[in-house]
């Protein structure tokens, strides 16, 4: 039994989270089960139903884009029943919350109402910074305590690859929310390193009024924790809490959430521990959900009905978490995967699961990444011409592999998109404010004046080379600013129409130049205003402006080399920006658009075909003898992960031992991580789905790397061949 | 006017009423009835801000009178203390005998900083994630606030103490008093040393006496007064003939600058209230009453008069641009541009640079009235600060390409491609050189002669011994201002960092600090933004924009204001800080705990007094904009916004 409300369709499962009404709640949702749905639809009735008193109803999301999605779809269901947009109910990610929590009642903790935030790549960046700074100036004693105990042959090769394995360990550290000094009594080699690194960072942030995203969960408990009053207020202001993804929390963003609810209040978390991907780069940790699941009090609901993908491939994927519960050779590493199946719609349902004509998974493996590479891409392309009005998308395991793909797909012309962002629109947009204000940083310099001019005003440029060619050469006070008639341009010998182009090119660079004295973020909004950008561009544009005094690295002083740069920066802080603010937020995949991504960027997303590539016992391991990334290898044969062994060290600083091999409990859950991912890759597709991988590989300087389908894939293949030959 | 002309039967009468109802030119009638039988100096005005002074002035419009004496609080305070210095100084612990030096902001933050940062390389003050220029900066607030509070810095500490953790506190005092004794050691008088000293000097017998050359007293916005200001009323209250008091009895929006109102009510309760224009309290009672019930997340109160529909957008930028349509809209059909206010709760860059462009694109220019611009932020400055710089290479301060490129084009007015062929050339060779042949042509003749006038300048100055930056902008201001010529407010910007850098010269000799990183420290201070410029440098006659604060401090009503940003947090954001508490420390009976539940009651409270004046101070009408998303992208739904749902 299903119902209609708002114009979206509620299956009967749905039904038991929407009655709803107090204590603590708990829901497992499988994939394409419709948790945003249930969950935007609660908030909406429990604000229409006016359960909230005079508060609101707060919803926690883990990431940006999840924001704008739900509160459309929240508004949307409130429209239709006459209440204002977004009135009654605030949607928030964590970071957002702890922020706002910080601004208005951070004094009490000793904190600025104007401390700035560093975003994650910022802060990647300043730590990366800090961990090479502190190893290349301590006479290299690290080495010694740190290399020898472990006997590492290369200190060379560690010395370039510690920054990287530091970065991510303090990261980690910090997202337990431990502070340097607790850390103090460190003896361990790595953790004694790490901790350090991660004292001279958080002065460095300390010192100068910054704050990064870890510190934000971190100090907002530490602020709740200490101050009942401010609880009970912030209930009274958010009588229900309601979490969107909670597999992807850590233990502190959800002491924060109980904290807010309070033991007697209300929350509710809906997600699906198998779709947790993000604990090899987060101090995430699915387990965490599983215990709330079972905790006393806590009323649980499963959504297991899915009418996303077609039967066979709901088949494909419960026959991977079969295989993973019972056949997976690592046998540690069987509770991968919540015993959970995932259910077609039941005859009759309103919801109806593609029915793709015929068996529509397949499978292959080849010789070479390469191979696999131009295979695929080849038949993408067959497939885009033959079903234009089908959106799709190849997934894959690691970012190299995503680049190769699209290198291909553009050398066959085939168009192609980001996953989730999208941020095309706004590489353009910062192309083109990088050019000129590389221009204003150096203006005497031709061709940053030819660059700026083709990047902006005067496209055509590109294809006159002569003009570009005398540009780029040219004296260009005296092109600009001529002394004399005599001087200037000479107008002679080029062809009229381009030289009056050019014309009226040279006098917008003269109103650029008529900028440069102004502070740099007016510059910035002068420059998008010539350019004339708008809506979500002007707005990218001011938000840049705005954090100009804010983006910068304690104490950098921006000047507009530096502002190009990090406009086009891939990653950086202004593609963070434009996401929260800009098209992404309204991503829906396009048909006759191919979308190359990681498959955890595909996560929440879904297309009629999906590609699974790049599937081989190096991505996907599947017992600890297998290879692992991120491992360093020792004399006799053995491998050490730095960042196991430094969590290890921590954990032996605060109980006094630890379980097992912290490399081996390291690499098990990699195991157990990668087979969620395929899971999460498997459920993307709704008709049509195809698996790859490769045996070999060839590496940066021309090493063949072998490797071999991985052990989940061959399950997978056995079960594709057993259906067809039904 | 002559409606509102008022009989005066009681020896305090307060003139009580809402924003706009005429209170203040009842006062300064007041003020001519009483000056026409009595010699003016018997007349003492209190107003509440240095600039109500000359508005004063100007309405009472007595030149043969002899001297009209108002005055701001401070204004008074110096006045007395410089005359009754001798009375004082060894009960306040100055051991020196000469004038005291009264410093200015700029002077103590100085003094505060270097306290700072030395308590901070000690391991001192050590909790707080807060640059130390922020730390000085609260420091020297919270000091403001004690000493208009009436406590000394025990008693202070007590109120605002956690008693779980006092340790903080007696590292904060522990700083505090360094930094007075460093004060008094120097002869130099701070905020906080010029109101404690004139506490004392009013207990004096001797200057009591003094206080009954007054027969008359007026004072102005008393519920924005402070218990300082209260105190010193109290005492004149025993001398005086007659005193009137002009009253609002739901104001007291100044509280992050002291302001008392209870104490305030207390005073007016002893006189004989006439109440101006009509009763309003019933239906601003409720405004109040409803602003705080909507910031609290009420819904479902009516929306009030005088409110336009409202201007909702996805996008800042959009919001923007809709009201800058709007406002060009309303003075095309003939309302004044000075007539529209715009008031968001932080002047930030892109609002005043997106809506400054989209106004004069439609010919009206904006008026900024925020207060916030900084003095680096102004060319001249900067071109003075890097030619210091250049001057001083052992300094070892490094100068960007960009920086030197503004600094030419603005000194010697040459375009800037040549400023920054110039700049580059400086730069590799470390130091302003003579010009080659080639160079020369590049430039042009002028600019090449104008940039030898600074070379020479420059190398002359460099032959001989180092001068502090104020020895260094005395000889190089005037060649500057002749090669970069005067247009409006050059030699005020000019005069702005000379006054700046004597003013630390002064306080270095005085307080015997090393001279040593002064130079680096003057640089620093003012890169920092913490100066303030002088003068908004826009016309006075445009379309104001400024913040809810300054507007009202502008003492005025206009026909148009636009709201912008209401979804924005920052318009009921605490005024409390992370060190001080204006709720606690301004008030006489100090609440046995404080909860953030009182916090927050207390923002919701101040919120709705400011919205209130706002809106009375509309004629015509309050047009509310907002953005969903701010220009970071965070999300917004709060602030006032809630009022109207």
């Amino acid at each position: 039994m299903a119902l209609k409300n708002s114009g979206e369709t509620i299956l009967s499962q749905q039904q038991q989270v929407l009655l709803y009404r107090q204590g603590y709640l708990a829901v497992q949702a499988v994939p394409g089960a419709g948790k945003t749905t249930t969950l935007a639809h609660l908030a909406a009735r429990l604000v229409s139903q006016g359960c909230c008193g005079m508060g609101r109803v707060l919803v926690v999301t883990y990431m940006n884009a999840a924001v704008a999605n739900f509160k459309d779809r929240v508004r949307g269901f409130l429209a239709a029943e006459g209440h204002m947009r977004g009135a009654g109910c605030d949607v928030r990610t964590i970071h957002s919350l702890s922020l706002s929590l910080l601004r208005e009642f951070g004094r009490e903790i000793g904190l600025d109402d104007n401390f700035r935030v560093l975003d994650e790549s910022k802060q990647n960046k300043l730590l990366l910074e800090t961990a090479s700074r502190w190893l290349h100036s301590k006479d290299e004693k690290w080495v010694r305590d740190f290399v020898e105990p472990w006997g590492f042959q290369s200190s060379k090769r560690l010395l370039e690859r510690a920054p990287g394995f530091l970065v991510q360990l303090v990261s980690r550290i910090k997202g337990y929310g431990i502070h340097p000094r607790e850390l103090l009594g460190a003896e361990g080699p790595i953790l004694s390193l790490a901790a350090r690194v991660y004292q001279d960072y958080q002065a460095l942030l300390e010192e100068n009024g910054v704050l990064d995203y870890n510190d934000l969960t971190r100090l907002a408990v530490t602020l709740l924790e200490g101050d009942e009053e401010l609880c009970s207020l912030l209930r009274l202001r958010w009588p229900y809490v309601l979490e969107d993804e909670p597999q992807d929390s850590n233990s502190l963003q959800e002491r924060l959430l109980l904290l807010l609810a309070g033991e007697e209040g209300n929350l509710v978390r809906v997600g699906d521990a198998n779709q947790a991907v993000m604990g090899s780069f987060t101090s995430s940790d699915p387990g965490i959900f599983r215990s709330f699941t079972l905790r006393p009090g806590v009323r649980l609901v499963s959504l297991t009905t899915s009418g996303r993908s077609s039967r066979d491939i709901i088949d494909l994927a419960n026959r991977l978490l079969y295989w993973s519960r019972r056949e997976q050779p690592e046998e540690a590493c069987r509770d991968a995967l919540d015993d959970i199946p995932i259910n077609p719609a039941p005859p009759g349902a309103s919801v109806v699961n593609p029915l793709p004509p015929g068996y529509a998974i397949g499978y292959r493996v080849f010789e070479t990444m390469e191979q696999e590479v131009q295979t695929i891409v080849s038949w993408v392309g067959d497939l885009v011409r033959r079903s234009p009005d089908k959106t799709m998308a190849v997934l894959a395991p690691w970012g190299e592999m995503v680049h190769h793909l699209r290198q291909a797909l553009e050398a066959k012309g085939i168009s192609w998109e980001e996953a989730g962002a999208g941020l095309g629109w706004w590489r353009r947009v910062a192309r083109r404010l990088a050019a000129v204000c590389r221009f204003l940083a150096r203006p005497y310099h031709g061709r940053y004046l030819a660059r700026a001019l083709q990047e902006t005003v005067m496209p055509e440029l590109a294809g006159m080379r002569e003009l570009s060619r005398w540009l780029c050469y040219c004296p260009v006070e005296e092109i600009l600013y001529p002394r004399s008639p005599r001087q200037g341009f000479p107008w002679t010998g080029f062809d009229p129409p381009a030289t009056a182009r050019l014309l009226m090119a040279l006098e917008e660079a003269r109103c650029w130049l008529s900028a440069s004295r102004l502070p740099r973020e007016s510059i910035l909004l002068f420059l998008a205003d010539r350019l004339g950008l708008h809506k979500e561009e002007m707005a990218v544009a001011q938000g840049v402006a705005d954090g100009l005094r804010n983006f910068g690295d304690p104490g950098a002083n921006w000047n507009l080399e530096d502002l190009a740069l990090a406009l086009e920066e891939p990653g950086g802080s202004f593609e963070h920006l434009a996401v929260t603010l800009g098209k992404g937020r309204d991503y829906r995949p396009l048909a006759g658009t191919v979308c190359v991504a990681t498959m955890h960027r595909a996560k929440g997303m879904e297309w009629d075909t999906v590609f699974l590539t790049g599937l081989t016992d190096y991505e996907f391991p599947a017992t600890t003898s297998d290879h692992f990334r991120g491992e360093f290898s020792v004399p006799g044969g053995f491998r050490l992960n730095p960042i196991a062994l430094g969590l290890a060290e921590m954990e032996t600083l605060n109980r006094g031992r630890v379980d097992m091999d912290p490399t081996i409990g390291a690499e098990r859950e990699v195991i157990a991580e990668r087979l969620r991912l395929l899971y999460v890759g498997i459920t993307r597709a709704r008709e049509n789905l195809f698996l790859s991988c490769h045996r070999s590989l060839i590496r940066a300087g021309g090493r063949v790397q072998k490797t071999a389908p991985a052990a989940s894939f061959r399950t997978l293949a056995a079960r594709i061949e057993e259906r067809r030959g039904k | 006017m002559t409606n509102k002309t008022v009989l005066l039967t009681a020896p305090i009468t307060v003139f009580s009423g809402p924003p706009g109802s005429g209170k203040t030119l009842a006062l300064v009638a007041a003020y001519h009835r009483i000056t026409s039988a009595v010699p003016t100096r018997q007349v003492l005005v209190m107003v509440h801000s240095w600039r109500h002074v000359p508005w004063f002035k100007e309405r009472v419009e007595l030149p043969a009178m002899g001297p009209v004496q108002v005055f701001s609080y401070l204004g008074w305070v110096r006045q007395e203390l410089a005359a009754f210095w001798p009375l004082v100084k060894t009960s306040a612990g100055f051991s020196q005998t000469g004038e005291p030096v009264f410093i200015n902001e700029e002077q103590a933050h100085y003094l505060m900083l270097l306290e700072v940062e030395k308590a901070r390389k000690q391991g001192i003050l050590q909790g707080f994630t807060v640059t130390s220029d922020r730390v000085a900066l609260k420091l020297r607030e919270h000091l403001r606030l004690a000493a208009l509070s009436c406590l000394d810095l025990d008693a202070a500490a007590q109120r605002l103490a956690d008693p779980h953790n006092s340790a903080s506190w007696q590292e904060i005092n522990r700083v505090l008093a360094l930094y007075l004794q460093r004060c008094r050691d120097g002869m130099l008088c701070d905020y906080f040393l010029q109101v404690t000293l004139y506490r004392d000097l009013c207990r004096l017998p001797a200057y009591r006496a003094r206080l009954r050359d007054f027969r008359f007293l007026l004072v102005d916005n008393l519920e924005e007064t402070s218990m300082a200001e209260q105190e010193m009323i109290s005492m004149l209250l025993e001398g005086v003939e007659e005193v009137f008091l002009v009253y609002d009895p739901s104001g007291g929006l100044d509280v992050a600058r002291g302001a008392s109102p209870v104490g305030a009510a207390s005073l007016a309760a002893m006189g004989t209230t006439l109440f101006l224009g009509e009763d309003q309290m019933g239906a601003e009672g409720n405004l109040i009453e409803a602003t705080a019930a909507m910031i609290a997340g009420y819904s479902g109160a009516e929306a009030l008069p005088l409110v336009s529909p409202n201007i909702t957008t996805e996008l800042r930028s959009e919001m923007i641009a809709r009201v800058a349509e709007e406002v060009a809209g309303l003075v095309r059909k003939g309302v004044p541009s000075r007539e529209i206010a715009i008031v968001a709760p932080r002047i930030d860059p892109v609002l005043e640079f997106s809506l400054g462009p989209m106004l004069a694109g439609r010919g009206l220019s904006l008026n900024t009235q925020s207060g916030g611009r900084r003095l680096n932020d102004e060319p001249l400055v900067r071109a003075a600060l890097n030619l210091l710089v250049l001057a001083h290479p052992q300094w070892g301060i490094s100068l960007e390409l960009e920086e030197l490129q503004d600094t030419f084009t603005h000194l010697l007015s040459t375009d800037p491609v040549r400023g920054a062929l110039l700049a580059g050339e400086v730069l590799a060779a470390g130091e302003l050189i003579p010009l080659g042949l080639g160079m020369r042509l590049r430039l042009g003749y002028r600019t090449a002669e104008n940039y030898e006038l600074i070379q020479n300048c420059l190398h002359s100055y460099r032959a001989g011994p180092p001068l502090s930056p104020a020895g260094f902008f005395r000889r190089l201001l005037p060649v500057i201002l002749t090669v970069a010529g005067s247009p409006a407010l050059q030699p005020t910007r000019a005069g702005h960092i000379l006054a700046l850098a004597e003013g630390l010269q002064q306080i270095t000799e005085a307080s015997e600090v090393s001279d040593e990183g002064l130079g680096t420290a003057f640089i620093d201070l003012v890169r920092c933004g913490t100066v303030a410029s002088v003068g908004n440098g826009g016309n006075v006659d445009g379309v104001v924009l400024a913040t809810p604060l300054a507007l009202w401090s502008l003492g005025r009503c206009f026909d148009y204001q636009y709201w912008l940003d209401c979804g924005s947090p920052l318009w009921a954001r605490s005024i409390s800080g992370f060190i001080s508490n204006p709720f606690i420390l301004c008030t006489q009976e100090p609440p046995v705990s404080w909860t953030a539940v009182d916090q927050e009651m207390a923002n919701r409270r101040l919120l709705a007094c400011i919205v209130r004046n706002l809106w009375r101070r509309s004629r015509n009408r309050v047009v509310l904009a907002e953005s969903l998303l701010s220009s970071t992208g965070q999300e917004q739904e709060g602030g006032v916004s809630l009022i109207w749902r």
